[in-house]
């Protein structure tokens, strides 16, 4: 057996910098973290970001409230309907809008669908940083296009849909779309989430990179202000589906999926259950959709009463909060995006020391990264 | 190129060194892995099996050092625009630049910020600009496919030298340090690094006073053969 | 909303407004961290810290959450003279990055940070882009 350094060279001190990133192709974007490192460890990870930044916040004050959708699909483009969903909810909160239930209907199916095509690039991403470059990319992209196809046709666009309207959506689904999405995800997906079960949590090496890796537990990550996925792996159920049910989720059955584990394996089969729920939620939202009206009626040029809100989403990455501020005229006063990730990737400087270098993109992948909702 | 037809044995071909540089060169473009924003997630859908890049010759590189074309997809902010640059001068000559989606030609959606640049032709040389928002992944692929009519018409002998590329207008926010690596100056061009003296590309990277050719790459390579001869 | 939250919120001379999901109360500086530190030992959890120009004020937001559903928000004013707040990073760790994005785009600084520094805008950037006297440039087409 070849014993690697780990604690670097013996009586010494010194440790290296190396900076990963912005430009490095296992960081998913323009993230740069500071390392500093002692032989192979970690000591000290400082996540550098903003290399994205395109002032979106100040961009939503130039605009009206309807013409900002544009910018909530650039927000976090893996999951561009849940963004879209949150402002909508945020702004129909403020105005005091009610949404016609089968728009209610329909923003739930997209939202879970995006939940399913962002947990697949995650998945795509995390294998492809530990090592299996090629095959699950390869895999994870057959569902992914299938839905994507189900986006274009019902939103005319494969990945900005601009298609949720605050108090309703743009366009209504044929109901032929909906019967072929229902007989793709009853009967092909569940054998594509069989593949990605066996190509990842079933195999033998991946499991070696992953288990016991950043094993971390609920009240640590909870003082690090860590939501979503990455959360629950550690054994907490909450999930804001669950608890605070926006949408139709509480007309549906659904199990809130966590695993007590807490490390990296765990966050991965977290989300591959994840994508399972998803796919069983929109089948159901699928066979109860009501018929009626996907629009309510709002002025052209909407104005909310002066105040402020906030809304908390569950995204694919975890609670998505909007926060809009209205004077009263057709612009917003303010408009903020608590980013999940953002505060996810905060706890990076606590989760990274005393992990290998290897070890710390698997931990990385963890949290499912999106730097254009970070750095907005 | 052309069978000779009267050739003693079958299968031979007859050809110019050029025309067999630009005609390889052209079948293996290998862009640069640097996915920015939204368009390459499009980027990466396009080298998945459904649209497979592979088939055209088109295969990611990890390292800049080993590819010669940068799709750049998706807004330059002006934080990363310095870092762009570097990747871009980090690849070896001859290297091209597909500018994809609207943020990376104009600055799109985001044009009016105050933290984006107005399109990534403000610091690198763009040769392809592909529209949309993101653009389709068949877009990209008619793009790259327009870059490889763009490399297969083009004349690259003796073009393989590496070379540092200084935009005409540096971004006035950088920093003293930035201005100083690329040369604080108002003159586009390149220092050449393989031909000229030592100090002469100390000179380049550190100032604006630097021999710098005036009207691209091609043309001083064309001489630049001529003096080895001499 | 728990009581004991509510009465926390008293002790520090203030109260909630409003109803349900967004409630909120309104502290001075001076009671800022106190407020936050004894809501943090009563069990609420961080969401979000961020702040909106009030034209002559900054008003700094901390939303926090009453788990497992409930939220609402803690405000300080801060004037455009004196644009300084105590740091909550060591009662909330992921506020520190919060705190640093609040600087970076409203210029308010946080006493007690422990890395005071532009987060997201780079280092050379002289500006504060969400206050009202920002104005973005107009297009010329």
């Amino acid at each position: 057996m070849v014993n690697f350094a780990r604690g670097g060279v013996e009586g010494s001190t010194e440790t290296m910098l190396v900076n990963i990133g912005p430009q490095h192709p296992s960081t998913h974007g323009v993230l740069h973290i500071m390392t500093e490192l002692a032989g192979e460890t970690v000591v000290t990870a400082k996540p550098v970001i903003g290399y994205l930044h395109r002032g979106i916040e100040k961009l939503a004050e130039q605009r009206t409230w309807q013409q900002n959708l544009v910018l909530c699909d650039r927000l976090d483009y893996v999951a561009q309907f849940s963004n879209e969903w949150a402002y909508c909810r945020a702004v129909e909160k403020l105005a005091g809008i009610s949404v016609p239930e089968r728009a209610e209907y329909l923003r739930t199916l997209l939202g879970e669908l995006n939940r399913i095509t962002s947990h697949l690039i995650w998945y795509a991403g995390v294998t492809m940083d530990i090592g299996a470059l090629g095959t699950p990319f390869i895999y994870a992209w057959v569902a992914r296009e299938k839905i994507f196809d189900f986006y274009e046709n019902v939103t005319g666009a494969r990945m900005m849909p601009n298609w949720m309207r605050i108090g309703g959506v743009r366009c209504d689904i044929d109901a032929a779309l909906l019967a072929d999405m229902r007989e793709f995800l009853v009967s092909d997906f569940p054998k594509e989430c069989d593949v990605y079960e066996a190509l990842l949590t079933g195999n033998e090496i991946v499991v070696s990179r992953m288990k016991g890796v950043g094993a971390f537990t609920v009240e640590e990550l909870t003082d690090w202000g860590v939501t979503g996925p990455a959360l629950r792996a550690s054994g907490s159920p909450l999930d804001l589906r669950r608890d605070a049910p926006y949408g139709v989720y509480d007309k549906l059955d659904f199990e809130v999926c966590s695993d007590g584990a807490g490390d990296s394996l765990a966050r991965a089969r977290v989300r591959l259950r994840e994508i399972r729920e998803s796919a069983k939620m929109c089948v159901q939202i699928i066979d109860m959709l009501p018929e009626g009206e996907i629009q309510t009626k709002i002025p052209r040029a909407l104005k909310p009463p002066e105040g402020d809100v906030c809304v908390r989403t569950e995204s694919p990455r975890g609670e998505l909060g909007i926060l809009v501020a209205s004077d009263g005229s057709a612009k917003p006063l303010r408009f903020r995006v608590r980013s999940p990730i953002f505060y996810n990737l905060s706890a990076m400087p606590h989760m990274l020391p005393g992990h290998l270098l290897a070890d710390m993109l698997v931990i990385f992948g963890g949290i499912d990264t999106s730097m254009g909702e970070i750095d907005r | 190129m052309g069978l000779v037809d009267d050739a003693e044995q079958p299968g031979f071909v007859t050809t110019t060194l050029d025309k067999l540089l630009r005609w390889g060169r052209s079948r293996s473009m290998w862009p640069v892995n640097a996915g920015i924003a939204c368009c390459s997630l499009e980027m990466m859908t396009t080298g998945a099996a459904r649209y497979d890049f592979d088939r055209f010759g088109i295969m990611f590189r990890s390292s800049p050092r080993q590819a010669d074309v940068m799709i750049v997809p998706g807004p330059i902010t002006k934080k990363m625009a310095p870092i762009v640059l570097r990747v871009y001068n980090q690849m070896a000559e001859p290297r091209w630049v597909i500018a994809m989606g609207s943020c990376a030609i104009s600055g799109g959606t985001f044009v009016d910020s105050y933290n984006v640049l107005p399109g990534c032709d403000t610091i690198l040389p763009v040769d392809v600009y592909i529209p949309g928002c993101p653009p389709r992944p068949e877009a990209l692929l008619y793009g790259c496919l327009q870059l490889r009519k763009l490399i297969s018409e083009t004349s690259m002998i003796g073009s393989s030298r590496k070379t540092l590329y200084v935009p005409p207008v540096l971004p006035p926010e950088w920093s003293a340090e930035l201005l100083a690596e690329y040369g604080a100056g108002d003159q586009p061009g390149y220092a050449d690094v393989t031909t000229s003296a030592p100090e002469v590309v100390e000179a380049a990277y550190h100032s604006a006073d630097a021999p710098v050719a005036a009207d691209g790459p091609a043309a001083p390579d064309v001489q630049e053969a001529g003096d080895d001869e001499v | 909303m728990r009581s004991d939250l509510v009465g926390i919120l008293s002790i520090h001379g203030t109260a909630l407004h409003g109803l349900g999901f967004d409630a909120r109360a309104v502290v001075t500086r001076e009671a800022w961290r106190d407020c936050a530190a004894d809501l943090q030992m009563a069990g609420a959890r961080f969401f979000d810290i961020t702040a909106i120009d009030r034209g002559d004020s900054v008003e700094v937001i901390l939303v926090l959450i009453d788990p497992p559903a409930t939220h609402f928000s803690l405000r300080a004013s801060c004037p455009n003279e004196d644009l300084r707040l105590d740091t909550l990073s060591d009662i909330f760790p992921p506020a520190e990055w919060g705190e640093r994005e609040v600087f970076d785009l409203f210029g308010v600084e946080f006493d007690g940070n422990p890395d005071m520094t532009r987060i997201l805008q780079p280092e050379s950037s002289t500006i504060f882009p969400l206050r009202r006297s920002f104005v973005l440039e107009q297009r010329p087409w």
